[in-house]
């Protein structure tokens, strides 16, 4: 059979002797690993029963039972981190035997529970996960992205960087700025008003999101600032740039402005 | 022997001469930069543009199966998806890749494949139910790694007490492992000893 040739390479490397785990005389280190292969109590029992090449769908309970337990003993004299589950199977177990030992009480004759085999739940279940245990068997042999090939992608530089502005431009748009909105005023300007250069910055931010991530710097501010708030836009402008928040670039037709977009947003 | 150049080498030299893009090679370039499968008809679009050329499906089909054989000889393949062509490289040159890009290739325990395996057969699926069949309690680590991969995603919600999440296998799972559609699974019927039991 197919399956008892899967579990015989799988335990080949352990050396068992048949009357383990009553006598730990293997090397302790190797029994541990060993025994830390199962993934459950499913995987163990499953285990035990090909080992011995008993019939799934006639286990002797008893005997497995038995086995189970011993396999546990072993588990709980190594230390190794004995899961509830393995105690709930075992629990099972017995219960399952006790069950089978019970005579069948036929109340009623025309009870159309008959009482099935206290079994068969867990021979379901046992069928169900081998069919797993081959299922992911046949997954795993499969030939994996990344781990058994990788897919052709040569790596395409798009190139969606647009012209920094380097100082000319900055230059240029205080220039712009200043002559828009303070130069008018200038004189008659007897509002005293300051801004910090935080509050700017969040200013700034807030008027930008993922969903609309790039303005005009000059769009982001108001007629009526002042000339100290205007410094304290300019400052945060160049700091966010600087911290990489936004990215700064301009373009000749855009009448000496410089377009402040946040970073980490795809598209145009 | 100048009798002996055959029709599509004589169409290439005219794409040359004509300084026209030979389409074998269009379709090539596509499936080198690609990052999603490419399918016959997206190819058909993107020529039919600017090509005077009557370009049919069975004329793309045929100029993939030769650039099949082609990047077969030069150690990748052209797998066939639900969605489309894509290109990979052949797995007996893995361990050169992994060496020369320092790969440590990534290895996954029973534990993840069994809850694979019963994500991919039973989906839609409950944690609940995966812990089911596997009889063990803890499978949150599996899962997580599962949904890092992007094998599986969570595809709804059960409608039950807790309105548990359930997953499913994602299109990067067929992908990566090569399976043309979920239907394509291989069947697990078949598996030893797989007798239905009658009590």
């Amino acid at each position: 059979m197919n399956n008892s040739i899967d579990y015989a390479t799988r335990y080949s490397s352990y050396s068992l002797p048949e009357n383990l785990p009553k006598d730990l005389y293997i090397d302790p280190n190797a029994l541990l690993v060993f025994l830390e292969l199962f993934e459950g109590p499913l995987d163990l029992l499953l285990y035990l029963i090909r080992k011995q090449n008993l019939d799934i769908l006639n286990i002797p309970i008893a005997e497995i039972t038995n086995q189970y337990m011993s396999y546990i003993d072993a588990m709980q004299i190594l230390n190794i981190n004995l899961a509830a589950e393995y105690l709930s199977m075992a629990a099972t177990l017995i219960t399952i035997k006790t069950k089978l030992m019970l005579p069948i009480l036929i109340v009623d004759e025309t009870d159309t529970e008959i009482d099935a085999d206290p079994r068969a739940a867990l021979i379901n279940q046992l069928i169900e996960y081998e069919k797993i245990k081959y299922a992911s068997d046949m997954l795993d042999k499969r030939e994996i992205a990344n781990r058994d090939y990788l897919w052709v992608n040569t790596e395409i530089t798009i190139c969606h960087t647009h012209p920094q502005p380097n100082i000319n431009d900055l230059k240029r748009l205080w220039q712009k700025i200043f002559l828009k909105t303070v130069a008018p005023k200038m004189i008659y300007n007897t509002q005293y008003k300051y801004m910090s250069i935080d509050e700017c910055i969040e200013n700034i931010l807030q008027k930008l999101s993922p969903a609309n991530p790039q303005n005009r710097f000059s769009n982001l501010l108001m007629s009526n600032y002042t000339i100290s708030i205007l410094v304290a836009y300019f400052v945060a402008l160049l700091e966010l740039g600087k911290r990489g928040v936004v990215e700064l670039y301009t373009y000749d037709d855009i009448d000496n402005d410089i377009i402040i977009r946040l970073r980490g947003v795809d598209g145009e | 022997m100048v009798n002996d150049i055959t029709s599509s080498n004589v169409l290439y030299a005219k794409s040359i001469i004509k300084d026209k893009p030979c389409i074998k090679s269009i379709i090539n370039v596509c499936f080198l930069t690609a990052t999603s499968p490419i399918t016959i008809s997206q190819i058909v679009a993107i020529l039919t543009d600017n090509n005077d050329m009557e370009i049919t499906q069975e004329k793309i089909q045929d100029i993939i199966n030769e650039l099949s054989k082609e990047y077969h000889n030069l150690g990748m393949e052209l797998v066939e998806l639900q969605n489309g062509y894509k290109a990979r490289t052949q797995p007996r040159y893995q361990k050169y890749l992994n060496k020369i890009h320092k790969i440590t290739p990534p290895r996954y325990s029973k534990a993840i494949m069994e809850t694979l395996a019963i994500v991919a057969y039973k989906q839609p699926v409950t944690r609940g139910e995966i812990e089911k069949l596997r009889g063990v309690s803890v499978s949150g680590n599996a899962i997580q790694t599962l949904l890092e991969r992007e094998w599986i995603n969570i595809v709804g919600t059960k409608d039950m007490p807790g309105r548990p999440e359930l997953l499913g296998t994602t299109i990067k799972f067929l992908e990566d492992f090569g399976i043309s559609s979920i239907d394509e699974l291989p069947a697990i019927s078949h598996a030893p000893s797989m007798e239905t039991i009658i009590i």
